[in-house]
């Protein structure tokens, strides 16, 4: 703001307003904090789906059976691979022409970040159970352990360490892209952010408190994943 | 002569640049000047002669003038997939700036070498013409008082009304007819549709999207009852599909004017223009261009 050359602050401050005095104003605040609280239960639910979907595929694709492999395979290639506001799209206005389901948006909305997001876990729960050493393995399959024990004592926990940093880094991004859900009129904190603009014109203003709004669960999420991870690497040290 | 007529332009800041540059043109060449009545065509001078200071100036010097527009919208500003170009009824209205700007002829096509068409939503008019990054919004943009104190508007030049798009089996007639909690209606966000429904039918709820094809998908699936906006841009609509019909008459009126940013002066080039295009036929041959099918083009507003 220091280096804000004098027009970008009369636009900022707009006709004679105070910097803030839009949104402090308590049926406005009401609106984004609404907003927040749509934010956070998308942003929730759909990192659980996510992480469910993205443990099974995951895991499919380092399974020693192809099919199950292609499965996962052709999961995570099509839902990386293409651009969330598309799927957004997809779960809103194309599964009514293509399934006849009409979805209302939130649910749309959960779907598409959920299995999106999904796509990205699968990878990161993949590469961790490939960061296990082999030795690890043969060593539990000497001592009589099945496949299935080995995963599920030996690979997982492992693996679960390791996966830690990444999929915070995931769940950081797709609390962010919650944000993509305003375009099929999911009531989130941009959707009312965009509301409050256009009926304000208050758009500096409006938009760091929409920013701000991010920030407050961002940050938190970032400091729970670096304790979290301090805490599963400790055998490490 | 460039350096001259610079200078008396500078001394005489309060004579409309348009009005002086006539004068001169007909002082300089008297086969021109003899038929006030003849659609007057701009010449080739007036590119260099705005005062230095002006913003005018600043745009020629630039190289071309830079507008916003609706990209989305049948009729007044949608982009052509054939084409790759953004066209219209607002198109061609800042085409016409354009063309007074840089001093080319009738019919000259200043795109793209003098005029840079971008595409903006409803919710990006003021702030990118706040931010300077655009020169003039032609896009389908209603004048409020409350977006007066933020920007500059020319004079209407379009009169548009809000009405109701439903689908052909539905009993709306009326805006009144949705005003009950189980209906929904769909608007943009930022537009003053979306403040209109609020005020005609309290009880409705409202979907928004970013622009009106959504909504026209939601009315199509099932998701609102009603899209409602400025009929002219419903009627684009309407053209695509069959299914749909439009009630409820205007139940609005909606001035269109062109937005500047607030003060610097543009607006009176523009305002000189706007003037000079309802009278001399232009406005009418545009309207008839686009909105032809609708019916024979009214009186320009006023």
């Amino acid at each position: 703001m220091l280096t804000a050359t004098p027009t970008t602050l009369a636009g900022a401050v707009g006709a004679g307003r105070a910097f803030g005095a839009v949104v402090t104003q308590p049926s406005n605040l009401q609106l984004l904090l609404q907003g927040l609280w749509v934010t956070i239960k998308l942003a929730a639910f759909s990192l659980i789906l996510a992480l469910a979907l993205g443990v099974v595929f995951g895991v499919l694709r380092t399974v020693p059976l192809r099919p199950l492999r292609a499965a996962g395979t052709a999961y995570v290639e099509f839902f990386r691979n293409t651009p969330l506001l598309v799927q957004m799209y997809y779960w809103y206005f194309g599964l009514p022409v293509l399934a006849g389901v009409t979805l209302p948006g939130f649910q749309a909305a959960f779907l598409a970040l959920g299995i999106y997001t999904g796509a990205f876990v699968a990878e990161v729960v993949r590469a961790g159970i490939l960061a296990v050493s082999p030795g690890h393995l043969e060593a539990a399959r000497s001592l009589g352990l099945s496949y299935l024990q080995t995963v599920r004592h030996v690979v997982l926990p492992q693996a679960f360490a390791t996966t830690v940093p990444p999929l915070g880094n995931l769940a950081i991004a797709m609390t962010k892209n919650t944000s993509v859900a305003s375009a099929i009129a999911v009531q989130d904190v941009m959707y009312n952010g965009n509301l409050l603009n256009s009926r304000t014109f208050a758009t500096y203003e409006v938009f760091a408190s929409v920013g701000l709004a991010y920030l407050s669960l961002t940050v938190p999420l970032s400091v729970l994943v670096n304790r979290l991870e301090r805490r599963l690497t400790r055998f490490r040290r | 002569m460039r350096l001259s007529r610079r200078h008396v332009m500078r001394a005489s800041g309060a004579i409309p640049a348009a009005t002086l540059l006539a004068a001169c043109g007909a002082s300089q060449s008297t086969s021109q000047s003899s038929a006030p009545s003849s659609i007057p065509s701009p010449t080739t001078a007036s590119a260099t002669a705005f005062p230095a200071t002006s913003y005018m100036a600043k745009i020629v010097q630039r190289g071309k003038l830079i507008a916003g527009v609706k990209q989305d919208q049948p009729l007044f500003g949608l982009l052509n997939p054939r084409t790759n170009q953004i066209e219209g009824f607002d198109v061609d209205i800042v085409k016409e700036i354009a063309k007074a700007l840089f001093g080319l002829g009738a019919t000259a096509d200043p795109f793209p070498a003098k005029l840079e068409l971008r595409g903006i939503t409803s919710a990006q008019r003021i702030p990118l013409l706040q931010e300077g990054a655009i020169d003039i919004v032609a896009a389908t943009m209603t004048i409020t008082d409350e977006r007066k104190q933020q920007i500059d508007f020319s004079d209407v030049y379009y009169q548009a009304g809000q009405s109701l798009l439903v689908k052909k089996e539905s009993t709306v007639a009326k805006i009144q007819d949705l005003d009950k909690a189980s209906a929904t209606v769909c608007s943009a966000t930022g537009s003053t549709s979306e403040q209109n429904i609020t005020k005609f039918a309290p009880a409705a709820q409202k979907l928004l999207f970013a622009g009106y094809a959504e909504c026209v998908t939601a009315l199509q699936q099932g998701r609102v009852d009603a899209v409602s906006t400025d009929d002219i841009i419903l009627a684009g609509f309407l053209d695509q599909d069959p299914n749909l019909k439009m009630v409820g008459g205007q139940f609005t009126q909606e001035p269109y004017g062109l937005g500047m940013q607030k003060g610097n002066g543009f607006v009176e080039f523009v305002n000189s223009e706007v003037r000079k295009m309802k009278t001399d036929g232009r406005w009418k041959s545009i309207y008839t261009k686009w909105l032809g099918k609708i019916g024979p083009a009214p009186e320009p507003p006023k």
